[in-house]
């Protein structure tokens, strides 16, 4: 549930307070930092695994300790989010437009009085107007910003997307882009990477785990091109050539695992 | 993993059912993860962004609190830690 929410709200942050012209790199980079995150986990398992030794004297603290160490950065996170400011956004919405105006200038570094403060106010005050008028003519018994109202306004919402064809049109292509982005099965190959490089023949735990610290490099190698390109080569042509990665991988990676399979003999999992 | 099979040793055989069990503790932080994303437009919104991270932050202190103290608490509480973090 944390983990959930903080992968919404903690992007979202970052957007409304990131100016413009590095706000595609920012969101990059938060999955470099995922990406990142993912390859430093690992490779602590791979060492908290010798703690005691890795047979029968090995310590509670070989599992205990990297379940620990998530406390680290929640603890940070948790203290360092105090003293950020709120989401200019976010205070502009809910009428707090002094507010607004100061930590749009702390943010920018400019007096507050500057056009280029302004003109960035004045935009996001045009949005947010421009979706209150929104669900003012939608939904005119939800217009009152009440928690209440906020959550089930994000439910009618959601039908409202599939009213009219040109929203239906945006739905599919955002949800088949996450759809097949998920379907492509990276997550299952992340989690069970232990599991799929045992079956494919590579004896113990501590060379299943290598592989699995090899696996977090590569990914996070990965990521680098695109927080360094997204702003200046666009998303689609990325989003391209990643696709077409994962096209020519899987292939291989599928026939390799059914060949070695045979070799082996080993259980399908 | 030695250590963690004489804990949660149900959780972590080559048999099949263990198997099945392992993928629940392993997938059940999605499943968390996906009624966290339901409610974090709620929370982004009302409490806004800079609390709703407080909160989230909290729940996934609580969600690793209750996973490390699976060892005196049993299997469920590893399986619960895991749908809170």
């Amino acid at each position: 549930m944390g983990v959930g929410s903080l992968s919404m709200i903690v992007p979202m942050y970052n957007a409304e307070v990131a100016p413009p012209e590095v706000r595609g790199s920012l969101i990059a980079l938060q999955q470099l930092a995922i990406c990142f995150g993912i390859m430093i986990s690992f490779w602590i398992d791979y060492g908290c695994n010798y703690i005691g030794g890795t047979g029968s004297t090995q310590y509670n603290s070989a599992w205990l300790l990297p379940i620990c160490l998530q406390l680290f950065p929640a603890v940070i996170l948790f203290a360092g989010i105090l003293f950020m400011p709120f989401s200019p956004r976010w205070l502009i919405h809910h009428g707090r437009e002094g507010e607004a105006r100061k930590v749009l200038a702390t943010l920018r570094g400019l007096p507050q009085d500057h056009e280029l403060v302004e003109l960035e106010f004045l935009e996001i005050k045009a949005q947010s107007l421009f979706e209150k008028r929104t669900v003012a003519e939608l939904w005119p018994n939800l217009r009152e910003l009440t928690p209440w109202n906020t959550f089930k306004l994000q439910f009618v919402a959601i039908g409202s997307l599939f009213r009219t064809k040109a929203m239906f049109k945006r739905v599919v292509v955002a949800t088949v882009t996450m759809f097949f982005q998920q379907w492509t099965g990276i997550n299952a190959i992340l989690y069970y990477a232990p599991t799929i490089f045992k079956s494919l023949g590579l004896s113990g735990n501590t060379i299943s785990l290598l592989a699995t610290g090899v696996v977090g490099i590569v990914m996070f190698l990965a990521t680098i091109p695109s927080v360094l390109y997204i702003d200046k080569l666009g998303r689609k042509p990325i989003l391209t050539v990643g696709a077409l990665g994962m096209v020519s991988s899987l292939p291989f990676s599928c026939s390799l695992s059914t060949s070695l399979h045979r070799k082996y003999s080993m259980p399908m999992y | 993993m030695p250590a963690f099979q004489a804990h949660m040793g149900d959780y972590d055989s080559n048999k099949a059912a263990d198997q099945t069990r392992k993928g629940w503790l392993t997938s059940i932080l999605e499943l968390g993860a996906w009624f966290g994303t339901l409610l974090s437009g709620f929370m982004a919104e009302s409490a806004s962004r800079k609390y709703g991270i407080l909160i989230a932050t909290a729940v996934f202190i609580i969600g690793v609190v209750i996973q490390a103290t699976a060892m005196s608490a049993g299997h469920n509480s590893i399986l619960g830690g895991r749908f809170i973090t």
